[in-house]
């Protein structure tokens, strides 16, 4: 008998970084780094998703596109902080906020931070979140760039698939 | 903390009680009467002892070093309002001087839907003036995107702001001298056709959405905030 563990998330973020083009609110990209943070996230917010007029509550404006990825949080976690690297053309910011309030909605945020500002763990209760990059609330509008999220462990890491044979 | 939350749609000037004590008589949560309170980012909202108004309690807000970081309240009880009037007290002197590049916004007025991609109708923010001072600036959405701006003049200690919105003109008051009467606005600002906007339903006091040089440099320092009022029509004045 043959068993196969198909864990989607190590296979494929064991040895790379996932990096794509912007993800929106119809298709996110879903990221559950492993106890290394792998996989971290490469991309850009140029193209994204424009759904938004405004994010955590009103409280900040949507001036540029956004990438935008759902991940599950929940006991087991490793990680300690998110942290987040910007590129030239834009302020980039990150705001988390409960998948259950919809994307690109003006949701209320759960946590946020930017550039020199990680997301520590304590700030993300578990369950299911969007994650979103994007441009600061001063920024011009359609201001964007490349970026790079990471963690340093896991959300945890979640079963994708299993399969006896 | 004065929070005369105007109940909107009763077109009444609603005087909110408090119940509970956290310090010196002061309500331990400003919810209610608002409708939420959100600190995000290391940012705090807290009530203490010594109103802007020499009444008992004010409410406490200061942001964490974050782009990302909210110290504020909403009230959600506007509902597609075509002319919301809002007045509240601030003192900024805890921010000391301002540098070319700080700025922070202190008011949001938010609007049932979104003008030139931008849900936020009003946004209220402290600016710099020239020697470090500190200026208010009224920056309302068009289709263009923020394209109706003016500045106050420098502040200085408890500054009273008054604020009317319609859909084609601001009109705000600066430390209006007492009374009840409508004075002629400080300053005014057309707005052109913005009836697209349809009318605020959701104001927001507090701070939010820093400069990368503001949240570096203020960041955990403490602004009092006070006396929130809000109606449809009539001046509110003090």
């Amino acid at each position: 008998m043959k068993r196969n563990l198909l864990v989607a998330s190590l296979a494929f973020g064991a040895l790379f970084s996932v990096s794509a083009m912007a993800q929106t609110c119809g298709g996110p990209t879903s990221w559950q780094p492993d106890a290394t943070g792998t996989p971290a996230i490469s991309g850009s917010t140029c193209g994204g998703d424009t759904t938004a007029a405004g994010y955590c509550g009103g409280n900040l404006d949507a001036p540029g596109p956004a990438y935008v990825m759902s991940s599950n949080f929940a006991a087991g976690r490793t990680f300690t902080n998110i942290s987040l690297t910007g590129g030239a053309g834009y302020d980039a910011v990150m705001y988390i906020s409960a998948q259950a309030s919809g994307c690109g909605t003006n949701a209320a945020c759960t946590a946020t931070g930017d550039t020199g500002a990680p997301i520590p763990t304590a700030d993300v209760p578990d369950g299911s979140y969007f994650v979103i990059v994007t441009a600061a609330t001063f920024d011009t509008a359609g201001q964007c760039g490349t970026f790079t999220i990471t963690s340093d462990g896991s959300f945890p890491v979640t079963l994708q698939g299993f399969t006896v044979s | 903390m004065n929070a005369k939350m105007k109940v909107l749609a009763l077109a009444l000037l609603g005087l909110a009680g408090y119940a509970g004590s956290a310090v010196a008589g002061c309500p331990s949560s400003p919810v209610p009467p608002w409708t939420s309170v959100t600190t995000l980012s290391g940012s705090t909202f807290t009530i203490v002892a010594g109103g802007l108004d020499a009444s008992a309690c004010r409410a406490d807000a200061a942001i964490g070093a974050s782009l990302g970081a909210i110290a504020s309240v909403t009230d959600d009880s506007p509902t597609a309002e075509p002319s919301y009037r809002f007045q509240f007290l601030i003192n900024p002197d805890a921010f000391g001087n301002f540098g070319g590049t700080d700025f922070i916004t202190i008011f949001r007025a938010n609007t049932t839907t979104a003008v030139g991609g931008n849900q936020n109708g009003l946004t209220v923010s402290l600016v710099p003036g020239p020697g470090g001072a500190k200026r208010v600036r009224f920056n309302a959405a068009c289709t263009a995107g923020r394209c109706a701006q003016s500045d106050t003049t420098d502040l200085a200690g408890v500054t009273r702001i008054e604020v009317q919105l319609t859909q084609s003109t601001l009109n705000y008051w600066l430390n209006a001298p007492q009374g009840t009467t409508e004075p002629p606005a400080t300053g005014t600002v057309a707005l052109g056709d913005t009836t697209a906007y349809g009318g605020v339903d959701r104001g927001i006091m507090g701070l939010s959405g820093p400069s990368s040089a503001f949240k570096n440099a203020h960041a955990g320092q403490a602004v009092g905030f006070d006396t929130f009022d809000s109606r449809r029509q009539t001046y509110i004045g003090w």
